[in-house]
């Protein structure tokens, strides 16, 4: 019997690891007739730094890991297609979206190192802060952290400050220090890293979502059994971006509507003029994005109509 | 040969040195930051972009003195019960288990700054790629290794030799490494 | 090998190199690629030898430590130091025991701006004892009480270890830091009820001294200006909420910078030194969490902690049972091991065990660094009490030793009262 570790650097209880990988984890063992365990080490247990979790697979300190392209900008770069403003409406559909443009080849480099046991995306970020930020006249001058280098961009081009290098759990001090006025997150972070208390003001604009893999040590695999990698391939790819959208959208909604019921908070859905200003503001992150390198246009286009061709999108 | 000794365990301090006044410049960028936010609500842009890889050089910066002046915390119980040639012998021991490790990291550290620069790490914000300063560190990793190379062979030949050095410490601890930490009050 | 026997072969190999004079940083780091190359292969094994100190050195949280020491060093060449022992001793100093009190509060006050305990006691071993001894007071309460205040240093925030056990826990710096707060009063003043006690017990070891006049008070009195700014800028900032910890730890350094300098203190030989010493403090630490954390994923893939926790649970033994039992492990730890090991070695098989019986990590991180601190002061290997033989060979050991023993009881009252009383340590992190 063959024992999987499987590396997240979320505490055990969290959403996605205690939840959505667990199940996976418990599918997979059950289907691979004996030949699999699946053991998860949450909390960062194998590897504590988020930024080095793509690391521990290709090393082989862990079999499977769930990372962030964003945090180690520069690997997995055409998963950022993901972080564009107004692109992503949904987790499910993104997510599935974005397996199938790595099914068809249009993703290359770091993608083919590994096997690939699930390419997702978050639900859309919205604008989320400690202070009204309704149009994006209101960003100018203020310190608004994003999730990863594009949407960085998008954020700077509103005129505002944009800071990195913030990760989840040293958020809530940010806020609360006024380290940073806003940032662009959706209700699950909000929830993970306990910045209820702290934001007051939503707005519901679509500023991008964040890339999220599954990977899976290439030669790992190869070295499995064929019940083994059959299991591993029956719950993987389509199926876990399925699985991992649904559970994620489903999440988000109950959390945006516990948090809408506050009184504190103030959750504004922009008016159509209010929406093409913002669209306008941060196009020239998406102009950017296409302009860096080539066959950007086609993987573009390819995500945009996977997406649209998905149920969840109508 | 031990010109060459000298001169390398001197630079060890000045490494160190230059590294720490990093920091304090570091220090004193993130003060002004501070200020410019509070008083102006106007921070500069990108001081946290660079603090991580500045601080891992800094850190690294300081790793070769540290072993050139053999102040890591261990625990001389043993050398403190047996004698001064047992001591000696631990010691040396220890020297050359340090060795190792320092020398697998300054190996590992290669891989690790060449990985660096094919996956073409960058910062968040000001896209600045990384590997220059992993490169940097990994440098410092190698210097270290080879200061701690010239220790073992100082003790070795120290312990076959025994001739006199005055360092074997009549205490379970080095009062050398403790008494640092406190000082100057003149 | 089964992989529980193999963390106990681990744990056992890493005591045995430390006895053999390996440091105990690179003794953690060689057993703990050692163990995970037998159980994952060398190759990864490996690797962690340089993604574990990559991630390590350049954590932006553990980058507060080195700003610490270099902000304590740098006070202390400044002469603040000496300073707020003037101060306190004119504020208390006349009554029986006057001095040693006076010892207590000024270490106390220190630690306000200080992360280390070696640092204080080196400090006021320089600062404060031959004040005492000049004075008649015996050279058993005197150098008892400058040890034993050493360990302020750390038990004041901000302090290097709490630092450490934030980051290795994930935990915040600032819980930890606010929830040492009461704490820190607490100590403090069971510190001076053991002193008031021995001035009772036995006058004869400490002499009072005159009161001096009124306008003597207050010209001294100014002279703390400096340390109180640093420490309302440095610990005011954080908890009013204006800077972060990393801030806050930059604004410090600067401000002690400028003291230093602007005192004329700072010459090029001080500064060369200040430097040198902050940069040989941090990287003895740094290389005891490059060891720490790859020692600590070494027991996690053996899964052992699981299988202690499964082990004490079939035992059903009460919760404050366990507690108690760690108290005393930690007694015994600190009797040998620095503070920052006893801390780093246990916590992948004690932290887990902590929790799984509902206890809060904020709360026993506390509780912890309180326990090591003890350790600081018992034999064989008190650090503080042996920085300061080195340090004035003339004063017996054991008479160190002796004299510490007082603050030993008052700190045996202390852990009971935490571990008894967790609101003690969690109620003020939970009104911030
Ligand atoms: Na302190
Ligand atoms: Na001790």
């Amino acid at each position: 019997k063959e024992t999987l570790r499987f590396a997240s650097f979320e505490p055990a209880g969290a959403f996605l690891t205690g939840t959505i990988f667990a199940l996976w984890a418990e599918d997979v063992a059950a289907a691979s007739e004996g030949t699999l365990e699946i053991k998860i080490f949450p909390g960062g247990t194998l590897g504590r730094d988020p930024a080095a979790q793509i690391d521990l697979v290709e090393n082989g300190v862990a079999d499977i890991a769930w990372a962030i392209p964003g945090y180690a900008p520069g690997r997995f770069d055409e998963s950022t297609v993901i972080e564009l403003p107004f692109l992503v409406k949904n987790s499910e559909a993104a997510s599935y979206a974005a397996w199938k443009v790595f099914e068809d080849g249009l993703l290359g480099g770091d993608y083919d190192k590994f096997k690939m046991l699930g390419t997702f995306s978050s639900p859309p970020n919205m604008i989320a802060a400690t202070i009204p930020l309704v149009e994006p006249s209101d960003m100018k001058g203020v310190n608004f952290r994003a999730p990863g280098p594009t949407q960085l961009k998008a954020i700077e081009a509103t005129g505002a400050v944009p800071v990195g290098g913030i990760t989840g759990p040293s958020l809530a001090e940010a806020l609360n220090r006024d380290l940073i006025k806003g940032l662009s997150t959706e209700f699950l972070a909000v929830e993970t890293f306990r910045l209820e208390e702290l934001l007051t003001n939503y707005t519901v604009v679509p500023m991008g979502a964040t890339p999220m893999l599954v990977i899976m040590n290439k030669q790992r695999y190869e070295s499995l059994p064929d019940a083994a990698k059959a299991a591993i391939d029956k719950y993987s790819g389509a199926a876990f971006s399925e699985r991992f959208g649904k559970a994620f959208d489903e999440r988000v909604a109950t959390i945006r509507e516990r948090v809408t019921a506050r009184d504190d908070v103030t959750i504004v859905a922009p008016t159509e003029a209010q929406v093409e200003l913002w669209r306008d503001a941060t196009s020239v992150a998406t102009e950017d994005w296409l302009a860096a390198k080539d066959g950007r246009q086609s993987l573009y286009d390819a995500f945009a109509a996977a997406m649209k061709e998905h149920p969840a999108s109508q | 040969m031990t010109l060459i000794e000298d001169r390398a365990r001197a630079a060890t301090r000045w490494l160190a040195l230059i590294g720490f006044a990093g920091l304090l410049v570091l220090a004193i960028m993130t003060t002004l930051d501070v200020l410019m936010r509070w008083l102006f609500d106007n921070p500069i842009h990108g001081v946290n972009d660079v603090s991580a890889v500045v601080m891992a050089v800094v850190i690294a910066s300081c790793i070769p003195a540290n072993l050139e002046g053999r102040r890591n915390i261990s625990v001389d119980v043993l050398g403190a019960m047996t004698g001064r040639r047992a001591t000696r012998l631990l010691d040396a021991f220890g020297g050359f288990v340090t060795l190792l490790f320092i020398g697998a990291v300054a190996w590992q550290f290669i891989g690790y700054a060449d990985s660096m620069y094919h996956s073409g790490r960058r910062t968040w914000v000001l896209a600045l790629p990384l590997w220059p300063w992993w490169a940097a560190a990994t440098a410092f990793l190698w210097f270290a290794a080879l200061i701690q190379l010239a220790n073992v062979i100082r003790d070795l030949h120290r312990t076959l030799t025994g001739g006199s050095d005055g360092h074997a410490s009549p205490h379970p601890i080095r009062p050398d490494a403790a008494d640092s930490l406190g000082h100057t009050e003149s | 090998m089964d992989p529980t026997i193999l963390a106990f072969v681990g744990f056992a190999g890493m005591f045995l190199l430390i006895g053999l004079h390996v440091p105990i940083g690179v003794a953690m780091a060689v057993v703990g690629v050692s163990g995970f190359a037998a159980i994952a292969g060398w190759a990864p094994a490996l690797s962690l030898l340089a993604t574990e100190p990559a991630s390590t050195m350049s954590n932006l949280d553990l980058a507060v430590i080195p700003l610490f020491m270099l902000m304590g060093s740098l006070a202390t060449t400044a002469g603040l130091a000496g300073d707020i022992y003037a101060t306190a001793e004119a504020l208390i100093g006349h009554r029986r025991g006057g001095l040693v009190a006076t010892t207590v509060v000024a270490s106390a006050g220190f630690g306000a701006v200080c992360g280390s305990g070696v640092a204080t006691t080196a400090t006021f071993g320089r600062v404060a004892l031959p004040e005492m001894l000049g004075r008649g007071y015996s050279e058993k309460i005197s150098a008892g009480s400058v040890a034993a205040g050493g360990t302020l240093g750390i038990i004041v925030p901000p302090s290097s270890i709490m630092i450490l056990y934030a980051v290795l826990t994930e935990n915040s710096i600032l819980d930890l830091f606010s929830a040492a707060l009461v704490p820190a009063l607490l100590t403090v003043s069971l510190y001076l009820a053991a002193i008031f006690i021995v001035a009772r017990l036995r006058p004869e070891s400490m002499p009072g001294s005159t009161r001096q006049p009124l306008a003597t008070r207050l010209r001294v009195l100014t002279r703390a200006w400096g340390v109180i700014l640093l420490a309302v800028v440095v610990l005011g900032g954080i908890y009013s909420g204006i800077f972060t910890v990393n801030e806050a730890a930059s604004v410090g350094t600067v401000i002690a910078f400028l003291f230093a300098l602007g005192r004329g203190k700072l010459n090029r030989e001080s500064f060369l030194a200040v430097l040198s010493e902050a940069s040989v403090a941090t990287v003895m630490i740094y290389v005891v969490v490059f060891g720490a954390t790859i020692f600590s994923y070494f027991i996690s893939i053996t899964g052992v902690a699981a299988n202690i926790i499964a082990g004490i649970e079939w035992l059903d033994l009460p919760a404050l049972g366990v507690i108690l039992l760690l108290v005393l492990l930690y007694l015994f730890l600190g009797a040998f091991f620095d503070e920052v090991a006893a801390i780093v070695i246990t916590l992948p098989f004690v932290l887990p065990l902590v929790l799984s019986l509902g206890y809060d990590p904020v709360w026993w991180g506390i509780l912890n660094v309180a326990l090591v601190g003890i350790g600081m002061l018992t034999p064989p290997i008190g650090l503080n009490v042996m920085l300061l033989s080195s340090m004035r060979p003339d004063i017996p050991l054991s008479s160190i030793y002796r004299g510490v023993v007082p603050f030993f009881l008052a700190d045996c009252v202390r852990i009971l009262i935490l571990v008894l009383f967790p609101a003690v340590t969690l109620w003020l992190p939970s009104i911030l």
